[in-house]
């Protein structure tokens, strides 16, 4: 049998290119990338996967070719384009999933989805995949996330080929938020902190590669959490950073202290998540901190933020008294999920723990951010 | 066409722009942004006839040397992004075209506005920081330019990868500082097939070894670094001023422009091409022959270039 075909969208993204290199090197799958956009393809382009570029408009009629076995889906839009709002672009994807899904009964789809659904996090608790989906309005993106996946569960005739995934604080190589960021902020100096007590459960991309090639071959339908190996305080994450870079420390500000100046500049934590607040997909992952929060320590924050570290936005509240930290709640609270469904459908697979990624994120660190010549 | 257009209202006070999209949806998009200004005509293609007092071509390489001869009888003057064309052999029409009574090319090497490079070369000349041992050179951003096609990752549109994207420019900056440039050796990245993300050169410039590397997924140094008998020169290639750093004594700047200032923006380097150069009617610099200087080297190392290793 020659390789099967496997349409990708967001195949540009970090977790999409990891997917799309690994079935490209393999033997059994051929990889076509989908996007909407010509940004973002530097790392794609270096492999001779074809790319077609398709915008939303032409999404809302096209269909897949016939002999695509899978589709898997990364994609999730953040912004406008195309004059498309956000919750359009949803539909559109989503429908076009549907209709292939009509179309072709051989087709599988594979969604890969986030744990933000599950927002509002509670500490101590484990979300299952059956758990109640309730993100607030104020939460775009986590909505956003449970729309799509409501698109594609409202078509239950598809349930039999349709594998949701929802995984957690993915990390690896081209990841912005949850490795460069973290990489280039202790590349700067020390990190300040208030608290980084809540609990995640970081999952490395080549994780998430392996287990969907894994389904392309022994597919399951339905839900499922997909989440490393082991719970981390925020803390224990970022110091793992610090360590793989080599210098920098994450030094805790007691509440109260300000910013000390002079000598060696310490940062706020604010500064590393300045690069990951930059992504509009951290600012969306911060929206629900700032729903639990008075609206004038919110608009105090947004004036701090923007005028300290040029983050953020809109308006400005002068004269007032800011609290802590804006960071605080979003990593002060465990953000965790159940893995026991996955483990019992899938009780081969293991992620790596974080220790196990350390000498290729050394790697990966002088390969992004020093003049290490390569030859 | 954000960068271009602005300038030929702007700066050449341009009374009639003819912009030639051939994309739908891109021409819908331009004339939702432009489409009330009296000043601006949309076109799908380009118009037989007509003549210029400039043309600007700011499409994919593979179409330069075609627009080029198309336009070359019917614009005074010619505005070409860099690299000049898709391969020497074209660019090598363009200028016996030239020769032959073409039109004034300005190839839109934006960095020749830059002081440094020109500046550092009149010291080591002078003899002032002693023999010139070995010079590194290191530019790499994480690509995110807005592009509008895929041109930019296609070698059939561009020729290459980060070598055809920024290599034209660093390889000019070169030549701005050496006489001559010789390639000894080149690795990329990608498999056969695919578009390098990064290129490391071995070159030798009048003598001296230099290292080139070029990256569009590495957040590199961007800086030159001059390895002196008396002293290291460090410049950012984006700068008009250079950092000495003596083997004896404190270090120092020197700045080639008046007025010190922060380090000019790429909008910046834009506003000096067009006022000193094209408004000037001064293509000295910005001319073919040293764009064909740099297409030579890049096509030597796109064919001596071996597998690189160790990247991502």
């Amino acid at each position: 049998m020659g390789r099967r075909k496997i349409a990708i969208f967001g195949g540009s993204g970090f977790m999409g290119y990891d997917l799309a290199r690994r079935l490209h090197e393999g033997d059994d799958y051929e990889p076509v990338v989908y996007s909407t956009s010509p940004k973002s393809l530097v790392n794609l382009a270096r492999h001779p996967i074809e790319i077609r570029l398709v915008r939303y408009p032409d999404l809302d009629h096209a269909l897949l070719d016939k002999d695509v076995h899978a589709v898997v889906n990364f994609a999730h839009p953040f912004g406008n384009r195309d004059a498309l709002s956000v919750s359009r672009q949803v539909e559109i994807l989503s429908d076009f999933i549907a209709r292939n899904l009509e179309r072709h009964r051989d087709l599988r789809a594979i969604h890969v989805s986030s744990m933000s659904v599950y927002e509002p996090f509670a500490g101590g608790r484990e979300f299952s995949e059956s758990a109640r989906l309730r993100a607030p309005r104020s939460d775009r993106y986590a909505r956003s996330k449970c729309d799509f996946e409501a698109r594609l569960a409202s078509q239950p005739e598809f349930a039999a080929r349709l594998l949701v995934l929802r995984p957690t604080v993915v990390y690896g190589p081209f990841c912005r938020p949850w490795t460069d960021a973290l990489l280039a902020g202790f590349g700067a100096g020390d990190v300040e902190y208030r608290d980084l007590g809540g609990r995640i459960q970081p999952l490395l991309v080549t994780d998430v590669s392996r287990f969907v090639e894994a389904r392309l071959a022994d597919f399951a339908p339905g839900v499922f959490n997909l989440a490393g190996p082991q719970a981390l305080p925020w803390h224990e994450f970022l110091n793992f950073f610090g360590n793989v870079v080599g210098r920098g420390r994450l030094v805790e500000r007691a509440r109260g202290q300000e910013t000390s100046s002079g000598g060696h500049p310490l940062r706020t934590l604010a500064e590393i998540a300045r690069l990951t607040l930059g992504q509009s997909r951290v600012k969306e992952l911060l929206r629900p901190v700032a729903a639990h929060l008075p609206a004038r320590w919110v608009e105090t924050l947004k004036y701090r933020l923007k005028d300290n570290l040029g983050v953020l936005a809109r308006s400005v509240t002068p004269g007032a008294s800011p609290p802590g930290p804006y960071c605080d709640a979003f990593f002060a609270h465990d953000r965790l999920v159940s893995t026991r469904n996955t483990t019992a459908r899938f009780p081969d697979f293991e992620a790596t723990p974080l220790e196990g990624s350390r000498e290729w994120l050394g790697r990966y660190h002088r390969f992004r951010f020093r003049d290490e010549v390569l030859t | 066409m954000d960068f271009h257009l602005p300038r030929l209202l702007a700066v050449l006070s341009a009374a009639r722009v003819t912009i030639v999209e051939t994309d739908d949806l891109r021409r819908s998009e331009l004339a939702r942004r432009f489409g009330r200004d009296r000043r601006i005509d949309l076109a799908e293609q380009l118009d037989a006839d007509g003549t210029f007092d400039l043309a600007v071509i700011a499409t994919p390489p593979r179409f330069h040397a075609d627009y080029f001869h198309a336009l070359s009888r019917r614009a005074r003057a010619v505005v070409i992004e860099k690299p000049l064309a898709i391969d020497a052999a074209k660019a090598e029409g363009i200028r016996d075209a030239i020769c032959a009574g073409g039109p004034e090319v300005f190839v839109c090497l934006v960095r020749r506005g830059l002081a440094a490079f020109g500046l550092l070369r009149e010291f080591w000349r002078s003899g002032h920081f002693g023999a010139l041992e070995s010079v590194e050179f290191h530019e790499g951003r994480v690509y995110a330019w807005e592009a509008t096609s895929l041109g930019s990752f296609s070698k059939d549109l561009n020729g290459g990868g980060v070598l055809m994207d920024t290599g034209p420019h660093a390889l000019d900056q070169l030549l701005q500082f050496f006489d001559e440039v010789e390639l000894e050796h080149a690795w990329m990245d990608g498999d056969p097939g695919g578009i390098e993300a990064n290129a490391t050169l071995a070159l030798r410039a009048d003598g001296v070894p230099v290292t080139m590397q070029l990256s569009r997924n590495r957040n590199l140094s961007n800086t030159a670094t001059f390895e002196f008998e008396a002293a290291r020169c460090r410049v950012g290639l984006g700068d008009d001023h250079f950092r000495v750093e003596p083997s004896k004594g404190a270090a120092f700047d020197v700045h080639g422009r008046e007025g010190a200032g922060p380090s000019p923006d790429f909008a910046d380097l834009f506003d000096r091409f067009y006022v000193e150069r094209v408004l000037s009617a001064d293509a000295s610099g910005v001319g073919v022959d040293s764009s064909l200087t740099a297409l030579r080297l890049i096509e030597a190392a796109y064919g001596a270039c071996v597998p690189m290793q160790g990247g991502f």
